[in-house]
């Protein structure tokens, strides 16, 4: 597999050279560089002995091998820290984790792998495993009965089948993780498909990001992605004359905004062009014959441009800094920088590379507060409550993404606001997590797919076995399942003021006793065991909708919070 | 192009692309301030800010200097099926007859040079540093926001306070018009977000608020509980509760002012909703998003005076960044001003044409050859149109005379202002605006003395 896809790459490059919109050549006028002595190259210093990385065209070498977390320069947290952690600090950092990867476990299956003391490497080693059944997973989400699938570009249907992945995936392994880190990059600025755009065209969506999963599939470096990336229609039909494409790669990935770069990229682009007849990238064969300087080489043609420019060391700073004020939004200008250059200095040549270490960082775990995005909220709340989705639901969460100024891959220069929080977008987002997950049951006498009442949180996620209760003590039973609540969604207990709160309103003195109110009798006995049964869950699922309720308007269910 | 993309690009680049040249601006000290209430009084300025993202190109209302920039061009200009100068040199097929008829009724100033000496030094034609520089009002970009600026001076002046309703409102979602200062800004200041056509999430579904359970046994015996709320319905303790609950709980920030102002905004976009535009016979607004925004806005505002800021993108005709295919920006700019034209006779038939003003600019304009693609690249002189204020503005026609720059290299032919000609930086709107709001001094703002335009007095 991998051998047949590094031959398709290597087309790829090669019908370029073919083209003519690279040099193949030595010679000046077809395109090749001179370097004028700026040791400003550094992409294959990593693995210059590495059999595997010697795979190379003027010195881009195509090929890394993840780093090992010990080459990580920004603090880590491993087990041993985590292990001294307190229990809800622990149940705090791990939520945050999985939710970072749209992941979540429930309550009880969680506190199980915590209790392992090797959670965090568990996790982390899973990332690198391939533990999927891939051809059931992308049959399942392409499963018409299952999840309905839209011919229309006007239901987006690339982007549903994308989040469908997230809420099918079974298990925290390599291909999810390959998953996550394209969608992670598709919402940014460096990646983003932009189908808001007039040029784009929905396959773009696909296009860019299954290309990403295929890269990442076999070990390729974020230089060589960003230059095949960078090179393509898709590209082109986000940033569309020479001067626009290479102003803005310029400013996207190193981060360069000096306008008097632009005229030498525009020249080097001159004969690339994005042809009005089916937005289709066109380029000439009347390339650049003049030596232009940039990035401390002398260039001349196009793919001289976007191959220096991934070989820079700028790059390496530049996307480095995206991704930092990707996950660290509200850390100051100079924290953030701080945290780039420690990340920098691992020499990083992958996407996991910056990925991996920001993620299980200390700094991230521990010390990071940020809002949530609505699918770190979305997809972890449904693994975790056991949510069955109908038919449309992932369109409709797609649709709410939408409205809630979320929008996963529609922006043209990607969510550099990642999670909007004016009054009318929370608006959505809280109204969408409220109504649509937390309040929303599912029947479970309801086979019909299609029908509203087949989505939901299922009765599993609160069978009695998963709180603690005591038939004896109505008081005690409450307060169990109001914790597992909380702790399922929040990783906290319940505090005592909100203990008393739904106590106050559901439990009664009667007979001497605190007694659960009638319509909150969760120990109801009836003669007929199918009426009691059918009481207990109805009672029950009262104080469930109740206390979501109020988790619904608590800022931390939308929020990953400082671990202190 | 949706407004979003770009304001969201300043977040990244600012940190690492502030001029040096201006570093004095940053938080400003309220004792530094000479604030003036009569001013601000008489002014009773209410200010609709259009932003055209992705920098629109001037040409549409400059197109004097047409044959020399033809001359230089890399691709003719006949591309455009159409160019018609109008009587005062604007683009006839871009909204220029439109733009004819608001100057001809005294009803707009069009500067032709809002130019930027500094960018050009600073070799700055970036989308995201540009936008944040024109919406902090400062090439400093370590402040906050016009907009916050003159709130939080407003609000320490006694100009507003906690019963003013929804000060500054935005169509668009957070922008740097709003960017933070680095102290806490009261919650009452903070911007509101509408849409255009007053969508209201903000309403929690009544079955989801008034489920049986949630209702004491003593509710549920009252007279009104299974009441609409026309007829004495209410809503359980149990929810209310719920909600103090929660924000006791909330730490301080967006969210929860995002949940305290839910319940106000409910009732106050109904409220919105109600509020019926005159018959504009016609001059009727055109049928497009943008549309409903701007009408929108001049509802809000006529119904709402407390409002004093409102602040909308173009989104509906869709972005300003024509590197390709500009023939799209002709219908647009077309859409734009019949737009706006409408608008001012909608102010007109509330009787707002006085104190309500729009200000309509970009974060730059464009280069003016016509590339490869048949676009323009970035440029760095625009137009700013503005329209109404008769109370306080008063109006020039057209401001401004401009000169093409060949400079000679691929793709670099500009307009730049004529010797001698009014010409200001972007900076100066924002110097404007404050003057408007009762800011006397507006340069410890904006960090340079940069001139108010010349349409205040």
């Amino acid at each position: 597999m991998q051998k047949r896809f590094l031959n398709y790459l290597f087309t790829i490059i090669l019908a370029f050279l073919l083209l003519g919109c690279g040099g193949a050549t030595n010679s000046a006028t077809n395109g090749s560089t001179i370097n004028e002595g700026n040791s400003n190259s550094d992409s294959s210093n990593n693995n210059a002995n590495d059999e595997f990385s010697k795979t190379e065209y003027k010195g881009l070498v195509f090929y890394h091998k993840n780093l090992p977390s010990s080459n990580y320069k920004l603090e880590q947290v491993d087990n041993n820290t985590f292990n001294s952690l307190s229990g809800a600090q622990k149940l705090k950092v791990a939520n945050k984790l999985l939710n970072t990867l749209y992941f979540g476990y429930p309550l009880k299956e969680l506190k199980e792998k915590i209790a392992s003391g090797t959670f965090i490497s568990d996790i982390q080693n899973g990332l690198n495993v391939d533990s999927t059944d891939r051809e059931w997973l992308e049959n399942y989400i392409l499963n018409d009965d299952i999840f309905r699938q839209y011919t229309s570009r006007y239901y987006l249907p690339q982007v549903n089948t994308i989040l469908a992945r997230f809420y099918a995936a079974k298990k925290l392994d390599k291909y999810y993780y390959e998953n996550w880190v394209a969608y992670t990059l598709t919402q940014t600025i460096m990646f983003s498909p932009a189908y808001e755009l007039t040029n784009t065209h929905t396959p773009d969506i696909s296009n860019v990001y299954n290309h990403l999963v295929n890269m990442l599939e076999v070990d390729s470096g974020m230089r060589f992605i960003t230059y095949v990336h960078m090179m393509s229609e898709d590209n082109w039909r986000r940033f569309r004359s020479p001067e626009d494409n290479g102003r803005e790669m310029l400013e996207i990935y190193l981060q360069d905004a000096n306008d008097s770069h632009v005229p030498l990229a525009g020249q080097a682009l001159k004969n690339w062009s994005l042809n009005e007849d089916g937005d289709t990238l066109e380029v000439g064969l009347n390339k650049n014959t003049k030596p232009i300087h940039l990035f401390g080489k002398t260039i001349y043609t196009g793919e001289d441009f976007y191959r220096e420019l991934v070989k820079s060391s700028a790059f390496t700073r530049g996307v480095t800094n995206r991704l930092v004020a990707f996950f660290f939004p509200n850390k100051t200008a100079q924290e953030r920088a701080d945290i780039a250059s420690k990340i920098v200095s691992s020499k990083p040549e992958t996407w996991q590379d910056i990925l991996t270490q920001i993620i299980f960082s200390k700094e991230y775990l521990l010390n990071n507060h940020r809002a949530q995005s609505a699918e770190e909220t979305f997809f972890s709340l449904a693994k975790k409550m056991d949510y069955r989705v109908k038919r449309d639901s992932i369109l409709r969460f797609r649709e709410a993404l939408d409205s809630m100024h979320q929008a996963a891959m529609k922006y043209k220069l990607g969510k550099i606001e990642r999670v909007p929080l004016d009054t009318l977008s929370f608006a959505y987002y809280h109204k969408f997590i409220r109504m649509s997950v937390l309040l929303k049951h599912a029947d479970a006498s309801q086979t019909n797919h299609d029908a509203w009442s087949y989505s939901g949180w299922q009765d599993s996620f609160v069978d009695f076995d998963k709180f603690s209760n005591d038939s004896r003590d109505d008081v005690v039973s409450l307060r169990g399942l109001v914790n597992y609540l909380f702790e399922t969604i929040l990783g906290r207990d319940a505090k005592e003021d909100e203990q008393q709160f739904f106590k106050s309103h559901m439990i009664e003195q009667r007979d001497g006793k605190e007694l659960f109110k009638s319509e909150f009798n969760i120990f109801v006995t009836r003669d007929d065991p199918q009426d009691e049964e059918k009481r207990r869950r109805d009672n029950k699922l009262r104080i469930v909708i109740s206390v979501l309720d109020y988790i619904s308007r608590l800022s931390e269910t939308y929020s990953q919070m400082e671990v202190k | 192009m949706k407004r979003r993309d770009f304001i969201k690009l300043s977040v990244l680049v600012c940190s690492t692309l502030a001029s040096t040249d201006f570093l004095q601006a940053k938080e400003f000290n309220e004792d530094d301030i000479n604030f003036s209430k009569a001013t601000f009084d008489d002014n009773g300025a209410q200010t609709i800010i259009v932003n055209m993202y992705g920098g629109a190109s001037q040409l549409a209302g400059n197109i004097t200097n047409i044959d020399e920039i033809e001359q230089h061009s890399q691709n003719s200009y006949s591309y455009f099926r159409s160019i018609s100068k109008t009587e005062n040199g604007c683009w006839k097929e871009a909204g220029g007859d439109y733009m004819e008829k608001l100057l001809a009724n005294g009803d707009m100033t069009l500067y032709r040079c809002c130019y930027s000496a500094i960018r050009e030094k600073n070799n700055n034609k970036s989308h995201g540093l540009c936008t944040e520089q024109n919406q902090k009002g400062s090439f400093d970009t370590n402040g906050g926001g016009i907009v916050t600026n003159i709130a939080e001076i407003l609000d320490s002046n006694g100009a507003i306070d906690s019963k003013t309703v929804m000060p500054f409102v935005t169509l668009d979602g957070d922008s740097n018009f709003f960017a933070p200062l680095n102290r806490p800004l009261k919650s009452y200041l903070k911007a509101t977000t509408i849409d255009e056509n007053l969508d209201n999430p903000y309403k929690r579904a009544r079955w989801s608020v008034r489920e049986w359970f949630y209702y004491t046994r003593q509710e549920r015996e009252h007279e009104h509980y299974n009441d609409t709320d026309e007829n004495g319905g209410f809503d359980p303790k149990f929810s209310i509760d719920m909600d103090a609950l929660a924000q006791r709980h909330n730490p301080n920030g967006k969210i929860k002012n995002a949940f305290a102002k839910r319940a106000d905004l409910e009732h106050f976009i109904d409220e919105i909703a109600k509020k019926q535009t005159p018959d504009l016979g016609e001059n009727s607004y055109p049928d497009n998003k943008f549309s409903k925004k701007i009408e929108t806005a001049i509802k809000l505002l006529h119904k709402n005076p407390d409002t004093k800021i409102v602040t909308l993108g173009t989104g509906g005709l869709g972005g300003w960044d024509d590197h390709s295919n500009a023939r799209d920006y002709v219908t647009r700019m077309e859409g734009l001003f019949a737009t706006l034209h409408s608008a001012m006779a909608h102010l007109k038939a509330v009787g707002k044409d006085g104190k309500i003003n729009i200000m309509v600019f970009a974060e730059f304009g464009r280069n003016v050859n016509l590339n490869s693609a048949n676009g323009w690249d970035h440029g760095n002189l625009q137009n700013l149109y503005v329209l109404g204020g008769k109370d306080y503005f008063s109006h020039k026609g057209v401001v401004g005379e401009t000169i093409v720059d060949v400079t000679g290299s691929l793709n670099r032919l500009w307009l730049k202002p004529k010797q001698g000609t009014y010409w200001f930086e972007p900076i100066s709107i924002a110097s404007t605006l404050y003057k408007l709001y009762g800011i006397e001094n507006p340069e410890v703002l904006t960090g340079g003395n940069f001139k108010v335009l010349n349409i205040l007095a």
